[in-house]
Order: structure tokens, then sequence, then C-alpha cells
């Protein structure tokens, strides 16, 4: 009986967790398991190592850039990320029309030329706080879906993008 | 102006009790001919804020400035070792059967592992992460700067690449 | 925003940024530089731009951060000007010793601004020599009316005193 209880806490307690939810759980379950996606999700533990890595060979990020990404990625609870290269234009459509826009709203849409197109959305909690930024997009050749949850500091992406940018002059 | 208004207007300037109209006047009188002998010794202040005033960016720099920046391009790099990474983390779930329906499942219906997406190395996750923010400040940038089509357009217009 | 708009946003401003980088970092090139990487960060901008209510008082905060960044970043500031600022504009400049005269005055005024700590320098560089009310002056350099004024106040106190000992003991 008491073992019974416990799990059943367990399960509250997962169940808590799942709850924090991102745009993929919500809508996109079907892609995560459907073999033509490539799926991969990053934890926001692996932030911590950014400091060690940074010094070995491999990744080349320059202090003030490790620091952006830093500054960027502690304030992330999790990045999970759904692509594929299979009929990218029909599941970019698809997946904008699932999305509930009462709760996901426009932040950016880019049309390019040669058809391919971005959008960036954001969800806020009720006290207007940043939850979620979803990033979607397609060309020719892939589609791809991006759950940024966390409360992220925009001003701080711009800053990490600056960083970046300065190494690959 | 007589000796006395301007040493007055003089103290009150140094005092940082002058108004802009009254610094004008000040200035001018600095400039003319006639300065009384004790304040002459303040000349130089104005002569030089009047000399300052006049200093302007040199010819090279306005023909440097008036060509437009280009943005510097961004390397693809990071955008194209992403793919390349995102490529080998092989989905690891079974097939499922697709569900066109538009159905909210709602949060809680949640029951994906997601621990088993997780990259094998924390470089690699590094690395994924590095290039979904780089994707993502992309974007943000873009759309911040303008329709993109506008961009195409006054790059070709001005010939500029 | 494209580059035209963006000139037309830029370009009227642009000799005042320079001439307070200028007074700032004390050389002609470095200032120009300075400019530049403002410019390019307002451009990067891009549609941001359009939103700022007081693009010139944007426009001198970043230069003057971007100035005193550049002087924390290792350029090390002359002590004495290079360059001349260039023709002085007084009624002595038809009478060329008078005029070489005048311009050694300057130098010297123009290293006792150098020797004003950055805060005093910019306020009397908008002030006295771009004409900005207080308001604009809060404005632009991030600070409350009263440090204006206080910055006002103590910077030309320095210069008088500056001035009045050149005067006294003909430095």
């Amino acid at each position: 009986m008491k073992r019974l209880m416990w799990s059943s806490l367990l399960l509250l307690f997962t169940w808590g967790l799942s709850a924090q939810a991102n745009a993929i759980d919500s809508y996109f379950q079907e892609y995560v398991e459907d073999e033509q996606f490539t799926v991969v999700y990053i934890s926001p533990r692996v932030i911590r190592f950014v400091d060690d890595l940074t010094s070995k060979d491999g990744i080349e990020m320059d202090d003030e850039e490790a620091q952006a990404f830093i500054d960027v990625a502690s304030d992330m609870r999790g990045l999970r990320i759904l692509s594929t290269d299979v009929n990218p234009t029909k599941y970019y459509e698809e997946a904008i029309s699932k999305i509930d826009t009462k709760l996901y709203e426009t932040l950016i849409t880019i049309r390019d030329r040669d058809g391919s197109r971005t959008e960036l959305l954001l969800r806020e909690n009720t006290d207007g706080k940043l939850e979620e930024l979803l990033f979607l997009s397609h060309g020719d050749e892939e589609f791809t879906l991006m759950s940024f949850v966390g409360d992220l500091d925009l001003n701080k992406v711009i800053k990490l993008a600056d960083e970046m940018e300065d190494d690959n002059k | 102006m007589d000796y006395n208004t301007i040493k007055a207007l003089l103290d009150k300037y140094f005092e940082g009790e002058t108004s802009l109209a009254k610094e004008q006047q000040l200035q001018e009188y600095f400039q003319g001919e006639h300065i009384a002998e004790d304040l002459r010794q303040y000349q130089p202040l104005f002569g030089y804020f009047q000399n300052a005033k006049q200093q302007v960016t040199s010819e090279a720099f306005d023909q440097r400035m008036s060509q437009p920046i280009s943005k510097p391009k961004r390397s693809l790099r990071l955008v194209y070792r992403w793919a390349a990474a995102a490529a080998v983390v092989l989905m690891l779930g079974a097939g499922w059967v697709f569900n066109q329906q538009v159905e909210d499942p709602g949060p809680t219906a949640s029951a994906i592992d997601w621990s088993k997406y997780e990259p094998a190395t924390e470089e690699e996750a590094i690395e994924l992460a590095r290039g979904a923010f780089l994707k993502t400040s992309t974007a943000m940038y873009k759309g911040l700067s303008t329709a993109a089509q506008e961009v195409e357009n006054v790059k070709k217009i001005m010939d500029w690449e | 925003m494209n580059w035209m708009e963006f000139q037309e946003q830029i370009w009227p401003i642009k000799d005042r940024l320079f001439r307070l980088a200028y007074c700032l970092v004390n050389d002609r090139a470095e200032a120009e530089d300075v400019v530049q990487e403002v410019m390019i960060k307002l451009w990067k901008q891009g549609q941001g731009l359009l939103s700022i209510n007081n693009l010139e008082a944007w426009c001198l905060r970043l230069t003057k951060n971007q100035a005193l960044d550049k002087l924390k970043g290792g350029y090390r500031k002359r002590k004495a000007p290079l360059e001349h600022m260039g023709e002085p504009s007084t009624a002595a400049n038809s009478n060329p010793d008078l005029k070489a005269e005048q311009q050694d005055l300057y130098d010297q005024v123009q290293q006792m601004m150098q020797r004003l700590p950055a805060d005093y320098q910019s306020v009397v560089q908008l002030r006295d020599i771009e004409g900005m009310t207080y308001q604009e002056i809060a404005d632009a350099l991030d600070m409350s009316l009263a440090q204006v004024k206080t910055n006002l106040f103590r910077a030309r106190k320095k210069l008088r005193e500056a001035l009045e000992k050149r005067n006294a003991y003909g430095l």
C-alpha cells in the first residue's frame, strides 16, 4: 500500500514536469515518432559543460562568445529540434496550421524569394514572461522545427549572434 | 557690451548658471577684437570651443561611409555543421500511425521520453545548441532588418553583395 | 529600413558624433573609427532604428560608450594632440604670427580638456561646443539633470583654474 502511494506520488511528480508544455509535446508528438524526422533534445544540463569544453579542441569559441552563449543558454530549460528532408513544404504548412494562435504569437515571418519561409513564434505565460520560443522554417531541402523552452532574453540572443558573427568575419 | 556686464556674465558662466543664449553672447564677445585686458586669459577657451565646433569628419571618411556598409555575411559553416550533426542523431523511436487529425492533445498528453533524443556527447549537444541559436538569431536579424524581399531589391538596385 | 533611409537618419548627426568621439579619444582617425563602429551597429539594428524615439541622444550615448571602450581596450590616448584641430576662425586670422600663437593656445586648452574625466569632457563638449540643452545632454549621456549641471560646473571650474594658472605662471 505504501509502495502504491509512493508510485502515485512519483507519477504526479512526473506529470507535473511534463506539464511544462512545449509545442512539440502539444502538437507534434507524431513527428517525433515519425522515422522520417530527426529528433534532438538538449537539456539545460549541457550548458554547464560549455566552460570545460571551450578550452578543448573541437569547439571554436572565444571567451566572449562562450559567455554570450552561456547567457542565453542559462535561461533555457530545454531545446527540442525536429527536422526532416521529406516533404518540407507540406510539413511546414501542416505545422503552422496546428499551432494554436491563441497561445502563440508571431514574432517574425520571413518569406524569401526562393520560396523558403521562416517563422518565429512566442508563447508567454500569464505574467507576460516568455515561456517558449518556436522556430519553424522550410526550404526546398528541409523542414525544421525548434522549440526553446524557458524565459529567453531576445536581446541576449542578438548579442550571441553578434559574437558568432565577429568570429566568422 | 560693457566690461561689467561681461565680467558678471563670465562669472555666472563659470558657476554653471548661464543660459545657452548668454553663452552665445560670451562666445561672440571673445571672438571680437576688443577684449578687456584682464579677460584675455579666458579667450583661448572660447576660441577653442569655436574651433572645435567646426570639426567634421574627413572627406575620405564621408566617401567610405556613403557606400553601403555591407552587412557582414554570416558564415553558414555552423548551420551546415548543425545539419550534419543532426543527421547522425538517428531517431530511435518506432513508427507510429500517422494521425492527421488536428486535435490539441494538450500538454499533459505528453508521453515522449525526451532523454533518448539527447546527443551522445556534450560537445555535440553544444554544437547543436549553438547552431540552433544561430539559426534563430539569423532569423531575428533578418526579420528585424526588413522583409527579406526588400533587402533583395535594395541589394539589386545598389549592386551590392 | 534600406540604405537610403539609414543615411537620411544618420548623415545629419555624424559630425556631432565625430566631435564627441574626438574629444574623448583625442585622435581624428580613432574618432572616425568610433563613428564607423557606431554606424555599423546602427545599421545592424535595422528596422529597430525607426522605433527609437530620440535617435540622436541614443547615438551620442553609443558613441561615448564606444569611445570609452576603445580607451579601455588598450588604445592609449595621446596626451598632446598630434594634429591641430584646423583653422581657427577668429578675427586674428589674417595675421600669420598671431594665428600660430592662437593655435598654440587652443592646443593648450585641448590638453586641459584631455586632463578632465570623461564625464566632464562629454558634458562640456555637448554644452559649450554643441550648444545642447541640459535635458538633451542628460538624455544623451544617461545622467540626471543634476549630474549634468554638477559635471558642467566642476569641469568649467577646472578649466578656469587651469587658464588662470597658465596666465599667472605664463605656462
